[in-house]
């Protein structure tokens, strides 16, 4: 064959790919234009979906309806609190157990609420979703394929064309593992077009991930709940079993790795009995619920 | 009459008292029978009440199993309690671990945690 | 003999709430369970409140004082360590029993109120004292049963418990409340018979009606009663300090300084 047009259909081939890819982030559409986007489509835009379950975690701190105590660095909810965002109820309903800030993330950053955040924003054009990553996969399977076939023309002599083959599939190859950015130049723009999230605590974990929560003693603590127990150094982790003033048990001992409890023999692990706590029945008991 | 409210019974005070508050927790927390002279009704609510406050801490100490076991894990650490009560010097972590092994070898829970799904690497837009 | 310095009115340091501890607005001091602690690893928070000056009393739950088995020094050292380390005023425990017959009971349960009984609880107690440096108070609890045969009221008890054992008393308002309720023990003979001038502090919490018994939660919001016996309490003697303990479903920084701010107002009405 010509070698001439094989040039051509190996260069098209990766062309397209490109062009594909090219075409899907620039793709636009005005709908998001007609709102304001929220905080956790900001999140998701500047930080993907794990931004968006720090942000509503950083939220519903600000606003009292979770406690980070600084020993454990575990949230927890604040029975009766409101959400103002689906994702917002689920941190609450999972956070009704102290949990760490990783745990809750790994709870729900995949969770249909979630990807409802990044559903509406791919819808907008302003995000790039899976429906888009499996378009820009395919757009690569025909460079794939007449480069091999260049390849299979190379050893039966057919053709001379030695390096495009090579350049080639090596491209197709980077171009198959190049993930799609998270946002569309048009999500881009959105996020950096927006007004500031009020309070500023939350504007800064939207676009700096917890890492740049304002508050030192909340990054501290977030860090801390997030270090495995045996780790953390807490003695404390045993803690509230002991107490065992009914219920208070929560937090830190769940969370924490097998460690202190059982071992410490003089403090919690031995502990029997409960605090002044919850005489006998605590919260229910005598029902014999 | 319980030995500690006799004077005459023999012993020592401590003895006495070993035996009285002994034979109380065994009815409440194993499978004793009720010690004379209690409100039987009164007994009861103890004991359940002391059940139903091991319970709580079992699932504060352990929220993984009370989540994998949903709406069983109640009556059957329940079950559990009620074969096993807890012994001196054994603490709430203790505890969870010999439920834990309890729930294994009476089959209720798989031994082995599920393994994570093998995700394929492109799937997903990268994320920042 | 040892006095027992002016404490204001406190709540309950618990790990859950460490940080609304430490802002909340009129907390004079704290108290810690002791069992929750390591001597050589003290929370950063506890750090924080001792030296601002807050005294922190380590309250114990395991010391099964009236329990017949023999006292495990190693849980009194323990309590002790922690005196030392937080600088504690005093300790505290229960007039209760936690195990017994190689068996836990998982719950502070009452003694009975014999002259055997006594005996035991105040051995257990002059052991405890003199492995401690600083006083000891301890505590009435509350019961859901009543031991048969009783010598001596509650009141009665305790008070002998002092004066044979020259302990402090920590009185929970909220057990007697839950005793009165539940066992029909008389809370004002109470008060007339115990040594007001031993008495430490004072324990306040909430609790819940279920099925006709009164269960001290520590997991609901402190009940009138319950502030109506601590007035009683304050219209007799001064409290060196009062202390609202909550364990579980904490409430909000503002509906905890709401219950603070109703035991100062019911403490200062009968100064």
């Amino acid at each position: 064959m010509d070698a001439m047009l094989w040039s051509t259909v190996l260069v098209g081939s990766l062309g397209w790919a490109f062009l594909t890819r090219f075409l899907i982030q620039i793709r636009s559409t005005s709908q998001y234009a007609q709102r304001v986007l929220t905080p956790t489509d900001l999140a998701y835009l500047a930080g993907g979906p794990r931004r968006v379950v720090e942000v509503c975690v950083v939220r519903l701190h600000e606003v009292n309806a979770l406690r980070l105590p600084r020993t454990t660095g575990q949230f927890k909810s604040i029975s009766g609190s409101l959400w103002a965002d689906p994702v917002e109820e689920l941190v609450l309903d999972r956070s009704k157990s102290a949990i760490s800030l990783r745990g809750l993330s790994n709870w729900i950053y995949r969770s249909d609420k979630v990807k409802a955040v990044r559903d509406r924003l791919v819808e907008e054009g302003l995000a790039n979703g899976p429906a888009q990553s499996a378009r820009a996969r395919r757009a690569v399977y025909p460079a794939i394929v007449v480069h091999l076939l260049a390849f299979v023309m190379l050893f039966l002599g057919e053709t001379d064309l030695i390096f495009l083959p090579f350049f080639g599939l090596a491209m197709s190859m980077i171009l198959l593992s190049w993930k799609l950015p998270l946002r569309t130049s048009a999500g881009k723009r959105a996020l950096h077009s927006s007004p500031a999230v009020e309070p500023l605590t939350v504007n800064a974990v939207i676009y700096g991930g917890i890492g740049a929560h304002p508050v030192v003693e909340t990054r501290r603590a977030i860090r801390k709940g997030s270090v495995p127990s045996t780790e953390s150094g807490a003695g404390l982790v045993s803690s509230t079993c002991a107490v065992a003033g009914g219920y208070s048990c929560g937090s830190s001992c769940g969370s924490s790795s097998s460690s202190s409890c059982g071992s410490s023999s003089s403090s919690c692990g031995s502990s029997s009995s409960s605090c002044g706590g919850g005489g006998g029945g605590c919260g229910g008991g005598g029902g014999g619920s | 009459m319980t030995p500690a409210h006799s004077p005459g019974s023999p012993g020592s005070p401590r003895e006495r008292v070993a035996l009285a508050q002994a034979e109380l927790l065994r009815a409440l927390v194993a499978d004793g029978t009720a010690p004379s002279g209690f409100d039987p009704d009164r007994l009861a609510l103890q004991s359940r009440s002391l059940l139903a406050k091991r319970t709580r801490v079992m699932a504060a100490v352990r929220p993984d199993l009370a989540e994998a076991l949903g709406e069983r894990f109640r009556d059957l650490f329940h079950l559990y309690a009620k074969e096993n009560p807890r012994p001196t010097g054994t603490g709430y972590r203790a505890d969870s671990e010999s439920f834990t092994t309890w729930l294994h070898t009476h089959h209720h829970l798989p031994r082995t945690p599920r393994r994570p799904r093998w995700r394929w690497p492109f799937s997903t837009p990268r994320t920042p | 003999m040892s006095t027992i310095p002016e404490l204001g009115v406190g709540i309950g340091w618990r790990e859950e709430i460490d940080l609304t501890v430490e802002r909340l607005p009129g907390v004079d001091f704290v108290e810690v369970v002791a069992e929750n602690l390591h001597a050589h690893d003290l929370p950063e928070s506890l750090r924080l409140l001792r030296e601002r000056g807050t005294p922190v009393i380590p309250h114990a739950v395991s010391l099964s004082l009236g329990g017949a088995d023999p006292l495990e020094m190693s849980r009194v050292e323990h309590l002790g360590a922690i005196a030392d380390i937080v600088g504690a005023p005093l300790v505290s425990d229960h007039v209760a029993f936690v195990r017994a017959g190689g068996l836990e009971a998982g719950h502070l349960m009452p003694v009975p109120r014999t002259r055997d009984a006594l005996e035991v609880l105040c051995a257990n107690v002059k052991q405890a004292q003199a492995a401690l440096s600083v006083p000891l108070a301890l505590e009435n609890v509350a019961a859901l049963l009543e031991w048969p045969g009783a010598d001596l009221t509650e009141g009665e008890f305790l008070a002998e418990l002092v004066e044979r054992t020259d302990c402090w008393l920590l009185i929970d308002v909220a057990n007697l409340h839950a005793n009165s309720l539940n066992l029909g023990t008389d809370a004002q003979a109470f008060l007339d018979v115990i040594p007001l001038e031993r008495l430490a502090y004072v324990h306040v919490a909430g609790g819940a009606d279920e099925h006709g018994v009164y269960h001290d939660t520590h997991a609901h919001a402190v009940p009138a009663p319950v502030l109506e016996l601590l007035g009683e309490l304050c219209s007799r003697v001064r409290p060196p300090g009062v202390l609202l303990e909550r364990d579980d479903a904490y409430p909000t920084d503002a509906e905890l300084s709401g219950e603070l701010a109703s035991i100062r107002a019911v403490v200062e009405a009968s100064r």
